[in-house]
C-alpha cells in the first residue's frame, strides 16, 4: 500500500526552528490526523510537502518517488491535492466554474488548440463539466452549479473547495481545518464524505482543532508541538498521552 | 448636415475609438492574468513601427506589415516575461513602466531607423473603418474564446491566487510567459492599425500618457470583462470631445478618474452594472436555499 | 578627468539616494509604492524656485520651504489617495493605479502653473566656489550638496532607530493591528512617514534644481526610472542599501552620459533594472544590512 511519507523533516526560518525532525506516514486509503496547538507547525508542514515552503532538512516520499524540492505545481501533478485555512475560491464565478478549474491537470489540449477554439478544447472543457456535476451530485449540490461562489454559505463553499480539490484526482488530500468554523451537523456531513473518499483509495491528512471530528474520523493521529512530533497512535492512545495534554492545557 | 457629412466627420474618431480599444484589450489580457504589467503602450510602439517600417521600406504589403509586427509584439512579451514570470506584485509594474520608456528612448535615439524625434511619415493609409472594425471584431473573438478555454481558466486561478492556482498543478510561470505573449501580440496590432491609419508616428504617442489611457479605459470600463475595456476606451475618447474644457483638461481628467474609480468604483462601470443586474434579476428569483443531506 | 566623473557620479548619486530614499521609506513601511513620489519631488523644486524668485527668499531658506512643502503635498497624498483605499482595503494593483492617477494629476496641475515653460533659477542663487586639488575640482554646490544628503540620512537612520516616534513607525510597519494594542496610532504615522518622504524628494528637487538649473513640470518623470533601479538595486524598503545603490547608479549614469550617451544612459539603466530582476530582485544589498531595514 502506498503511503506520503516524511522522513526527518525540518523547517528553519532564520533562527526559529518551524518543524524538527519529523517522520510521519500518510497510508493511502486511511484518514490521518494532525493536530497540536496554534502555532505547532502543521500548516507549514503542508506548505513544505505540497513544495510552497522550500524544506531545510529530510526528505518527502510517495511510494518510491522523492518529492523533495518540487514546485508546487509538480508536487499537484503527481496527485496531491491540498485545501487552504481561508477558502480560495473565484467569487465571482459560478461554483461550477471553479471545480472545473481543478481539473487543470487533466488538460491534455495544447496551447494553440486552446487559443484558437479548436473542437476538442469544447470537447475537453464539456467532459470536465459533466465530472464536474458528478462530483456536485455526489456532494449533494447539484442546485448550486451556476451560483456564485461568493453567494454560499461558509460550510458550503468549503465543500466546493474540496470538490475542486478532488478534481484533481489525487491519491492523497491534505485538507487544512475543513471544518473550521462549522456547526455539528455539518461537520458530520464533511466527516462522513472524507471517510468515504478514504475508503475509495485516497489517503487524507486532516489537520484540525475540531477534536470531536478528529477523533470520529481519523484512524492515525499524530500530534504536534512546538515543531516537533510528541505523540502518534490511535485516537484513543493519544486523547490519553500525558505529552499531549500537556501540549494543550499545560502542567 | 448631410448624414453622410455627419458620418464622415465622426469617423476620425471612430476610427481612434476602434484602435485604442485594442490597446485597451491589451491591457485588459495583462489583467486578466493577475499581471500587474503596465507595458502595452510599449508594445503599442514596437507595433506601429515594424508596421510602418515593413510598409516603407519593403515591398511587402500590409498584411506583412501586420504580421511582423504581430511576432515583434509576442516577442517583447516574451522578453519581458523572462525575468518577470516569478516575480510578483509592484516588480512587474515597476518594470513594465520602464520598459514603455525605454522603448520611447529608444525611438528617439535610433534616428536612422526609426526618425528619431520626427518619427515617420507618410505612411499609406491601408487600415480604413472596416479594416479597424474586422481587426477589433477578430481580437474580441479570440479573447471570448479563450476566456472560456482551458487558458482563460488558469488566467482566472492565477488572478485570484498565485498559490492556490500552483496547488492546483498549473504552471503559473507558464501561463505568464502565455499572457505577456498575447498581450503583446495585440497591442502590437493596435500599434500597426494605428500606423496604417493616421499617417505618421512618433514617439512622444507611446509613452506615458498612452500607457495611463490603456490602464484607465480598463479599470474604468471593468477589469473582468471584454466590453469593460471598449466602454472605457469610448468614453475616455469621446468625453472630451463634448465640451471644450473637457478637451484641455484631458490628462487631469484621466488621472482623477483614475484615483476616484479605482478607490470607489473598483470593478469599473460595466461589471458594477452587471452586478446590480444580477442582483436584480435574483432578488425576482431567489437562490433554492440548500437542503440538508440526511446524515 | 576619469577621476573627476567619479566625484560628480557621487553627487549625483546623493541625489539620487535623496529621492529614492523617500520612495522606499515608504514602500518598506507601508508597501505603498507611491508612483507621485517624483511628483512631489518636481514640486518641491518648484516651490524651492518660486520662493526664491517671486518671494526673494534666501535659498537655505527656500530649501527648508521646499522640503516642508512637499512634506505637505505628500501627506494631502495620503490623505486624498492611500487613505481611503486602505480603508476599502485596496490591493496591489490599485494603490499603483491610483498614486499613477495621482502622479498625473499633480504634473498637469504644475503643467499649468508653469505654462510649460522650463524655469532657470537666477544666477547669483547660489554663491559658488570651485575648490581645486590634484587637478580635480569640486564646487562649493556639491559639497553642500553631499553634506546634506549625509546629514538627512543621518537624521533618518536616528530618527527611525533612535526616538520613540520612530519606533511607533517601525511597529507599524511590522504589524499595524498589534501596535494599535500598544497605543500607536497607525494613522498618524502613516502621515509621519509620508511626510518624511516628502521632506527627502522635496529637498532632492529643490538641490537638483538648483544643480542643473532647469525646472520644469517633467522633471520628475525624468528620474523616476532611475529612483526605481536604486530602490531595486538597494533592496526594497533597505535605507543602506538605497544610499549604496543611489551613488552607485549616480556613478553610471555619470560615466555612461560622458564616455558613451547620454540618451542611451536610460537604456543601460532599465538594462541594469533588468538584470538585477534576473539575477537577485531582492537587491544587491539584500541581507547586508538587517537591522538597518526599514521594514
Amino acid at each position: 500500500m502506498t503511503a506520503l511519507e516524511l522522513d526527518h523533516l525540518s523547517k528553519r526560518f532564520g533562527g526559529v526552528d518551524a518543524v524538527m525532525d519529523l517522520s510521519m506516514a500518510i497510508a493511502a486509503g486511511c484518514v490521518t490526523g494532525l493536530i497540536g496547538p496554534n502555532g505547532a507547525g502543521k500548516t507549514t508542514v503542508v506548505n513544505i510537502v505540497t513544495g510552497i515552503l522550500s524544506r531545510s532538512g529530510g526528505g518527502i516520499r510517495l511510494a518510491t518517488r522523492d518529492l523533495s524540492g518540487l514546485k508546487s505545481h509538480d508536487v499537484a501533478r503527481c496527485g496531491i491535492a491540498r485545501t487552504f485555512q481561508n477558502v480560495q475560491l473565484l467569487r465571482d464565478a459560478s461554483v461550477l466554474d471553479n471545480i472545473v478549474i481543478g481539473f487543470h491537470r487533466h488538460v491534455t489540449s495544447s496551447l494553440f488548440a486552446n487559443l484558437v477554439g479548436l473542437p476538442s478544447v469544447w470537447r475537453e472543457r464539456a467532459v470536465f463539466r459533466a465530472r464536474a456535476m458528478a462530483l456536485l451530485e455526489r456532494f449533494g449540490m447539484t442546485e448550486f452549479a451556476e451560483t456564485r461562489a461568493g453567494a454560499l454559505s461558509y460550510g458550503h463553499q468549503r465543500r466546493v473547495e474540496i470538490m475542486r480539490a478532488l478534481a484533481l484526482a489525487p491519491s492523497f488530500l491534505l485538507l487544512d481545518e475543513p471544518v473550521a468554523g462549522m456547526n455539528d451537523v455539518e461537520a458530520l456531513e464533511i466527516g462522513q464524505a472524507v471517510r468515504q473518499l478514504a475508503k475509495e483509495g485516497i489517503g487524507i491528512l486532516v489537520i484540525e482543532h475540531n477534536m470531536r471530528f478528529v477523533m470520529q474520523t481519523c484512524e492515525t493521529i499524530y500530534v504536534l508541538d512546538g515543531g516537533r512530533l510528541i505523540a502518534s497512535g490511535s485516537p484513543a492512545s493519544v486523547s490519553i498521552d500525558p505529552a499531549v495534554i500537556t501540549a494543550y492545557l499545560g502542567s | 448636415m448631410t448624414m453622410l457629412a455627419f458620418v464622415s466627420s465622426y469617423t476620425p474618431l471612430f476610427d481612434l475609438v476602434l484602435i485604442y480599444s485594442l490597446i485597451a484589450l491589451s491591457q485588459y489580457v495583462s489583467f486578466r492574468g493577475g499581471v500587474l504589467s503596465l507595458a502595452p503602450a510599449g508594445f503599442t510602439l514596437i507595433g506601429a513601427y515594424t508596421g510602418a517600417i515593413m510598409i516603407k521600406s519593403t515591398g511587402l504589403g500590409a498584411m506583412a506589415g501586420i504580421c511582423a509586427s504581430i511576432a515583434m509584439g509576442a516577442c517583447a512579451g516574451l522578453l519581458l516575461a523572462l525575468p518577470l514570470a516569478r516575480l510578483r506584485g509592484v516588480f512587474p509594474a515597476i518594470a513594465t513602466i520602464g520598459f514603455v520608456q525605454i522603448v520611447v528612448s529608444l525611438a528617439l535615439y535610433a534616428e536612422p531607423l526609426t526618425g528619431g524625434a520626427v518619427g515617420l511619415t507618410a505612411i499609406p493609409k491601408v487600415a480604413t473603418t472596416p479594416c479597424l472594425v474586422a481587426a477589433l471584431a477578430a481580437v474580441v473573438g479570440l479573447l471570448s474564446v479563450i476566456n472560456r478555454s482551458n487558458v482563460g481558466s488558469a488566467f482566472d486561478a492565477i488572478r485570484q491566487d498565485v498559490t492556490v492556482a500552483e496547488s492546483l498543478g498549473i504552471r503559473v510561470a507558464h501561463y505568464y510567459r502565455v499572457n505577456f505573449a498575447l498581450s503583446g501580440a495585440i497591442g502590437a496590432v493596435a500599434g500597426c492599425l494605428l500606423a496604417y491609419n493616421t499617417y505618421a508616428i512618433t514617439p512622444e504617442e507611446f509613452g506615458f500618457g498612452m500607457l495611463v489611457f490603456a490602464a484607465t479605459a480598463v479599470i474604468l470600463g471593468g477589469r473582468s470583462s471584454i466590453a469593460g475595456a471598449i466602454i472605457g476606451t469610448a468614453i475616455l475618447l469621446v468625453l472630451p470631445e463634448l465640451a471644450r474644457p473637457l478637451h484641455d483638461q484631458r490628462l487631469l481628467m484621466q488621472g482623477a478618474l483614475l484615483i476616484v474609480i479605482i478607490t470607489y468604483l473598483p470593478q469599473g462601470i460595466v461589471d458594477t452594472a452587471r452586478e446590480l443586474l444580477r442582483q436584480r434579476r435574483s432578488v425576482r428569483h431567489p437562490v433554492v436555499p440548500a437542503r440538508k443531506v440526511a446524515a | 578627468m576619469f577621476t573627476q566623473q567619479i566625484i560628480n557620479g557621487i553627487v549625483t548619486g546623493a541625489v539620487y539616494a535623496l529621492l529614492a530614499l523617500g520612495l522606499t521609506l515608504v514602500f518598506g513601511m507601508h508597501r505603498i509604492l507611491n508612483f507621485a513620489h517624483g511628483a512631489v519631488f518636481m514640486w518641491g523644486g518648484l516651490i524651492g524656485y518660486y520662493l526664491v524668485t517671486a518671494a526673494n527668499f534666501p535659498f537655505w531658506a527656500a530649501f527648508v520651504c521646499a522640503m516642508v512643502g512637499a512634506g505637505l503635498i505628500s501627506i494631502c497624498l495620503d490623505l486624498l489617495v492611500f487613505r481611503p483605499l486602505r480603508r476599502r482595503k485596496g490591493d496591489e494593483l490599485s494603490t499603483i493605479v491610483a498614486s499613477i492617477g495621482a502622479n498625473l494629476v499633480l504634473i498637469t496641475i504644475a503643467q499649468q502653473v508653469t505654462n510649460a515653460q522650463s524655469l532657470r533659477f537666477p544666477f547669483d542663487t547660489f554663491p559658488l566656489e570651485f575648490y581645486r586639488a590634484y587637478g580635480l575640482q569640486i564646487s562649493s554646490l556639491q559639497v553642500v550638496i553631499i553634506v546634506t544628503v549625509v546629514l538627512m540620512v543621518g537624521g533618518l537612520l536616528v530618527y527611525l532607530f533612535k526616538t520613540p516616534l520612530g519606533a511607533q513607525v517601525r511597529a507599524v510597519s511590522i504589524d499595524e493591528p498589534a501596535s494599535t494594542l500598544l497605543g500607536v496610532n497607525p494613522a498618524r504615522v502613516y502621515l509621519q512617514t509620508f511626510f518624511l518622504s516628502g521632506m527627502l524628494a522635496g529637498a532632492a528637487g529643490a538641490i537638483i534644481g538648483l544643480t542643473f538649473n532647469s525646472i520644469s513640470y517633467t522633471m520628475g518623470e525624468s528620474l523616476m526610472l532611475q529612483a526605481f533601479v536604486v530602490i531595486i538595486l538597494g533592496g526594497l524598503g533597505s535605507i543602506v542599501g538605497t544610499v549604496a545603490a543611489g551613488v552607485l547608479i549616480g556613478m553610471i549614469q555619470t560615466l555612461v552620459t560622458a564616455y558613451i550617451s547620454s540618451e542611451l544612459s536610460d537604456a543601460i539603466l532599465f538594462g541594469i533594472l533588468f538584470i538585477v530582476l534576473l539575477v537577485r530582485p531582492n537587491g544587491i544589498f539584500a541581507g547586508f544590512h538587517v537591522e538597518h531595514r526599514a521594514a
